[in-house]
């Protein structure tokens, strides 16, 4: 029998790593990466996770700038994967500037959301931000054209609507796939459930900013309005929360030379305060970031009143997407008719949706009572 | 005279360039492919390039000329560079 010793205050733990890595580069962040190549056991799930997080472009610096230290091997994996992910990257940036090319043909208004505009106008370097997909924004008034104007080169919808003109109107957005299996995410608002619906598109279709990529002037978001929806997506988006959100949200707050006052009020407009206030807390938490900014101390004070924690907690509790929206979103729909128009989608949608779930209408209803009623029971 | 097309995306790795011309498949270039195109920002001869380049990595410029060449070539093949006058 062989016998060893381990110190468990050596051992590290592969979350903490991965946090460091994350927040490596950013000034004032305390977290710190470890001295020594990880040992295979704690390597092999520690890139696994850097994979899907999506965070080899700042592990590839990390390693660079032998901040990160790894033997030969690891190193040549984090290489390769950083290789990978930049030419995965750049095919989506191609299909984004086409998809734009499109919709511009048909003169319909375009806004490119997170990925690249992120990686391009908020990183030091484009190379350190991968993407995953492609977001673009359209106007509820053109969606269906740029749908239907998509779907005729090619591309197909993921989902069924559960009526048509429901994500038109109601919806935050649809999924199209080409046949290689890229992704391009056309968002109507940027939020699902109630914060879809207080967003003021009108004033954010009117500020924009200009990424020049390829020749091509694409419109992106506002910086301010960038990290509003950065910090959009990491609290009210899909969990766990993803450490590359963490990161989009610090390198706006801390590097897009952000006026504080023009992003509260930003924030106060969109009524978004309370989302934005948590989100800043969490990346100046989660990433260790020892730095004090105007923001971040606003974000610090900020109490949330008793409807915006409810607004809030809605997003954190598991269930039916669908059944969530319709109780958190139907306060904040303007007009009867549209309350009438919307409810009725959800609670009578079309053969087709259903079907799509593997679900006939009474299942449905059922389903969506059984949700409801957890969620006014508080999600237990 | 050779210069980067202007609808090429690309980025820096530490294996060297990635590069995505406008049509086809992502090219890696790896070597010193960064202050190559760099200087292919503007137009630029094969044989100019290789002389700055031989000046910064201090070489003799024959022998990065050589190197060079079939560089070039996959570049322009790929539709990343392509011909163009000086202004």
């Amino acid at each position: 029998v062989q016998w060893s010793t381990v110190n468990v205050t050596d051992r590290v733990s592969v979350s903490e790593v991965l946090l460091a890595v994350a927040a490596h580069g950013l000034a004032g962040t305390t977290r710190t990466l470890p001295g020594a190549p990880l040992p295979d056991g704690e390597w092999v799930p520690f890139f696994r996770a850097v994979l899907s997080e999506r965070l080899t472009g700042l592990l590839a610096a990390a390693v660079e700038s032998e901040d990160m230290p790894t033997t030969p091997s690891q190193r040549d994996a984090v290489e390769d994967a950083h290789v990978q992910a930049m030419a995965r990257t750049l095919v989506l940036e191609r299909v984004m500037l086409e998809t734009v090319d499109t919709l511009s043909a048909q003169n319909i208004d375009v806004r490119l959301l997170k990925g690249s505009a992120f990686a391009h106008l908020d990183y030091p370097d484009p190379a350190l931000r991968p993407c995953g997909d492609v977001d673009l924004l359209l106007r509820g008034g053109q969606f269906d054209v740029a749908v239907r104007g998509l779907e005729a080169t090619g591309l197909r919808r993921v989902q069924v609507e559960p009526r048509p003109g429901f994500a038109s109107r109601f919806g935050k957005g649809v999924t199209l796939r080409s046949a290689d299996g890229i992704e391009i995410d056309l968002h109507r608002t940027l939020a699902h459930g109630s914060y879809g619906f207080t967003v003021p598109l009108d004033e954010v279709w009117q500020s924009a900013s200009v990424l020049r990529l390829a020749a091509t002037d694409v419109a992106v978001l506002s910086a301010e309005d960038r990290l509003l929806h950065a910090a959009y997506h990491l609290l009210l988006g899909a969990r766990p929360i993803r450490l590359l959100q963490l990161r989009d949200v610090a390198e706006i707050a801390l590097y897009g030379g952000l006026d504080a006052g023009a992003v509260r009020r930003r924030a106060a407009l969109w009524r978004a305060e309370a989302v934005l206030s948590l989100a800043l807390r969490e990346t100046w938490s989660q990433l260790e970031i020892a730095d004090v900014t105007a923001l971040s101390r606003w974000a610090e004070l900020y109490r949330p009143s008793e409807s915006e924690r409810r607004q809030l907690a809605a997003y954190g509790r598991p269930g039916n997407p669908y059944s969530i929206q319709a109780l958190n979103s139907l306060s904040y729909i303007s007009g009867v008719g549209s309350k009438i128009a919307f409810a009725g989608s959800l609670v009578l949608p079309q053969r087709e949706f259903l079907e799509a779930r593997g679900l006939d209408r009474r299942r449905w209803i059922v389903h969506g009572l059984r949700a409801t009623r957890r969620q006014l029971r508080g999600g237990r | 005279m050779l210069q980067r097309s202007e609808r090429t995306l690309w980025r820096t790795t530490t294996r060297g360039l990635v590069v995505l011309p406008p049509r086809g498949e992502p090219i890696v270039v790896s070597g010193p492919a960064v202050p190559i195109w760099e200087l292919l920002a503007e137009p630029v001869t094969a044989e100019e390039l290789s002389e700055r380049l031989a000046a910064r990595f201090a070489e003799p410029a024959h022998r990065v000329l050589s190197q060079l060449i079939p560089v070039l070539q996959r570049l322009r093949d790929a539709g990343a560079v392509v011909d163009r006058e000086r202004h």
